[in-house]
């Protein structure tokens, strides 16, 4: 055992620290949770940052997801506007290099590996939400195109950005087998959010972001844009399962450091706080959860670039960090007292409003994005204890 | 970075988790809760041959050599067994404080003998009007010449009552803080003035209060220097939660893995209770807290191994493994109805074990406000 950094690791994450030192990133696409910067994300690309996952015939660096962890951690402690980094960078540049023709490959990943393009996952719908295996939307083979119809729920990044009219490259799940099961007869396919037939109408969240409904009305795919095999988008999602629940899990683990570093200097500089037995608990237990999550976080990194299956402690770390999250922006408003709930705009919110921010954000995390603590907790006793599969587990044998 | 554990870690997990399965199954443990010296002599030996009670120990003390995170990998195998008898306090406290502290000569003259099998340990800290194990110390050690007096009370002295030797800590200054007036002291058990007794605690383990009546003690047997025996002690029972964490987890694993088994085999309701969701979500939440507990334990442990600052990372550990273990076996007692109750189950032993263990050495609270000692000051 050994849980130390080793020389390389310890200077990519001071090289990425001091290049974030001065905020590098100009104008910020506001639209995109947790905003977006154009420049900066090419910028990340430049210096190879966001190819480490990747092949090098691609432009990657053939490295591995210890140093994907240790640049997303930085990114998440300066606040980078970094757009849709995971979902781009990770879950849909997983899957297309593990599941995509060549083709798709040498189209997409050099791209994805430059920063040139953000990319999102839409597979969610109004009866497919943790229960995903019940995807309707419906994809029909004519000639050299799929047909799509059909609605998405919660398709984030996917409205168009007027001012700077990014492309953003949808991963679509669609029924192409209607007579088989859930979890049966699903493809993938690769499409831009500009195409014709797509309708937004955009939700907006507690929190301000935004996220959309999207109607698919004739959508035309080219059959090339098939990721993976026909009737076989499942398996190809639930063998990247762990890159699905991954959530960018690194880069929050330095969003959590810095709202903790924060909340230190906060306290710190107040007396009555520092003293407070009640307070030094609560801070006490968040600088435990931020350790357990840092751990668990970088196990997860190593299990995968030793290639073994992270999938039971991806889920495990999944539970245990929204929660941190959660408790931390919740403990942290205690403290801040009454006026904790000042938000940003007033000169007198603690900490500039920003743990008001966290609080009613971090919702999201915990009890929705990829799989609240109810369906995580059913998923982990089936996977990693062996109870009766009624909920997730039900449909994994495909990944096997 | 490398999460996983060696060769000879591996196999020392499954020599343990075989022996332990052979040597010590729960009538074992029962008998010895009752027995008056609450362990086999027998079963001591193998462990000696096995090389365990040198584990930690240097070779040239005839020792194994191992490192602390092998401590705690062969401890989590006997804290799944809850296996009786003084290792605890033989080979972690008492060993491992004349390890750290002793000078040369009383290293050569103890620790093989510990390591051997040929004698035990145990350490003698907290006080009746202690709340936690370093709150208060009174006992007195005077010096007479160039030897000691010892005079005090000590309880909750873990197998004192089979102790050959009792490592003691005094106050060699009457007056001014605790850490720059005591001192820890080699005191033969067999010393006049010394009476032992056991007492029954929670735990249902062989706990002792110890009286030292003009006690005379060699001024050859103060383990480091006079008057600077508060940070030896200190750190001693800072490794030694550590080590507890890990026995701790060991449990959690084991309440875990029988409640799992009868989740699956209880049957209510036309089905087994394992596929009701409620069963499930109890079952999930026991190994997340497990998983994270392990994962900070052997943080810990690789700490200290690697003897860098581990106090911050040691009282992570313990918070969160006192919490883990103790809320597991409310889970469990749950998932187990009624006959997890009955005496002959094994799930009280466990229920009483993780709540002896979560105020050993420091439990969750105590340990947070060292944490927030370390960043507060």
């Amino acid at each position: 055992m050994e849980f130390g950094f080793n020389n390389e690791q310890r200077k990519l994450r001071e090289e990425v620290r001091s290049f974030l030192k001065n905020k590098p990133w100009g104008e910020v696409v506001s639209e995109i949770a947790p905003g977006y910067s154009p420049s900066l994300y090419r910028k990340l690309g430049e210096r190879g940052w966001l190819g480490f996952l990747y092949d090098k015939k691609f432009g990657g660096q053939g490295k591995d997801a210890i140093c994907e962890a240790i640049v997303s951690e930085e990114l998440g402690y300066a606040g980078a506007p970094v757009g849709s980094l995971y979902p781009t960078n990770v879950l849909v540049g997983q899957l297309i290099a593990n599941c995509g023709s060549e083709e798709l490959k040498s189209r997409y990943l050099p791209r994805i590996i430059r920063g040139e393009i953000q990319a999102t996952g839409v597979f969610t719908e109004p009866e497919a939400g943790s229960d995903l295996a019940q995807i309707q939307m419906r994809a029909v083979r004519e000639g050299d195109h799929y047909i799509l119809n059909g609605q998405k729920m919660f398709a984030s990044f996917i409205q168009p950005a007027p001012k700077y009219s990014i492309p953003i490259l949808m991963l679509v799940m669609a029924k192409t087998d209607p007579l088989t099961p859930p979890g049966e007869g699903l493809s993938m396919f690769l499409l831009e959010n500009t195409a014709p037939g797509i309708t937004c109408s955009v939700l907006v969240s507690m929190a301000g972001w935004k996220t959309n409904q999207a109607f698919f009305d004739d959508v035309k795919v080219p059959k090339e844009d098939l990721l993976g095999r026909e009737n076989h988008g499942w398996d190809c999602l639930m063998q990247n399962k762990v890159w699905y629940w991954n959530k960018g899990r690194a880069r929050r683990l330095g969003t959590l450091q810095r709202g903790f570093d924060m909340l230190i200097k906060y306290v710190k500089e107040r007396q009555s706080l520092r003293q407070d037995p009640l307070v030094r608990q609560k801070i006490a237990g968040m600088a435990i959860d931020l350790h357990a999550v840092r751990l668990l976080t970088y196990r997860v990194a190593w299990m995968q670039s030793k290639g073994l299956d992270a999938l039971s402690i991806e889920a495990i770390v999944k539970v245990i960090h929204d929660e941190a999250m959660l408790k931390f922006s919740n403990w942290a408003m205690q403290i801040l007292g009454l006026m904790g709930q000042l938000t940003k705009e007033s000169e007198y919110a603690p900490l500039k409003g920003v743990l008001e921010e966290a609080y009613v954000g971090e919702a999201l995390r915990h009890f929705y994005d990829g799989g609240g603590p109810c369906a995580l907790r059913s998923f982990i006793a089936a996977y990693n204890v062996g109870m009766p599969e009624n909920t997730w587990g039900k449909y994994l044998k495909g990944a096997e | 970075m490398d999460f996983s554990l060696s060769e000879e870690q591996r196999m020392l997990k499954m020599t343990a988790r075989r022996f332990c399965m052979k040597e010590c199954p729960k009538t074992m443990v029962r008998e010895m809760a009752g027995d008056k010296r609450g362990y086999l002599p027998g079963l001591w030996q193998k462990m000696a041959d096995l090389g365990w009670l040198g584990l930690i120990f240097p070779t040239k003390y005839e020792g194994v050599g191992g490192s602390f995170l092998d401590l705690v990998i062969l401890l989590e195998e006997m804290g799944g067994a809850l296996m009786p008898g003084p290792f605890f306090s033989t080979v972690v406290l008492g060993g491992l404080i004349i390890l750290e502290a002793g000078n040369e000569q009383q290293k050569e003259s103890f620790l093989p003998k510990v390591a051997n099998g040929e004698i035990l340990l145990t350490l003698a800290i907290t006080e009746p009007n202690a709340r936690n194990e370093m709150d208060s110390i009174t006992a007195e050690a005077q010096l007479h010449d160039s030897d000691f007096i010892l005079e005090g009370v000590k309880v909750l002295v873990p197998y004192g009552h089979v102790a050959d030797y009792i490592v003691c800590i005094a106050r060699t200054r009457k007056e001014g803080k605790l850490s720059e007036g005591v001192s820890v002291f080699i005191v033969n058990a067999r010393s006049q003035g010394i009476t032992v007794t056991s007492v029954n605690t929670i735990g249902q383990d062989k706990q002792c209060e110890v009286l030292f009546r003009n006690t005379p003690v060699s001024g050859q047997n103060i383990l480091g220097e006079l008057n600077d025996g508060w940070a030896h002690a200190d750190n001693v029972v800072q490794k030694a939660a550590v080590a507890l964490c890990a026995y701790m987890n060991g449990g959690t694993e084991k309440v875990m893995d029988m409640s799992r088994e009868h989740a699956m085999n209880k049957v209510q309701f036309g089905q087994c209770i394992g596929s009701f969701q409620a069963i499930q979500h109890r079952l999930a939440d026991m190994l997340i807290g497990l998983e994270a507990s392990k994962a900070l334990t052997y943080d810990a442990a690789w700490k200290i191994s690697e003897g860098s600052s581990y106090v911050m990372e040691a009282a992570i550990a313990k918070a969160w493994a006192s919490e883990c273990y103790r809320q597991a076996t409310w889970l469990a007692m749950g998932i187990q109805g009624g006959v997890a109750f009955i005496e002959e189950h094994d799930m009280p032993l466990y229920y009483r074990w993780a709540k002896a263990a979560e105020t050993t050495f420091g439990d969750a609270e105590f340990h947070r406000e060292i944490i927030a000692r370390e960043l507060f000051g």
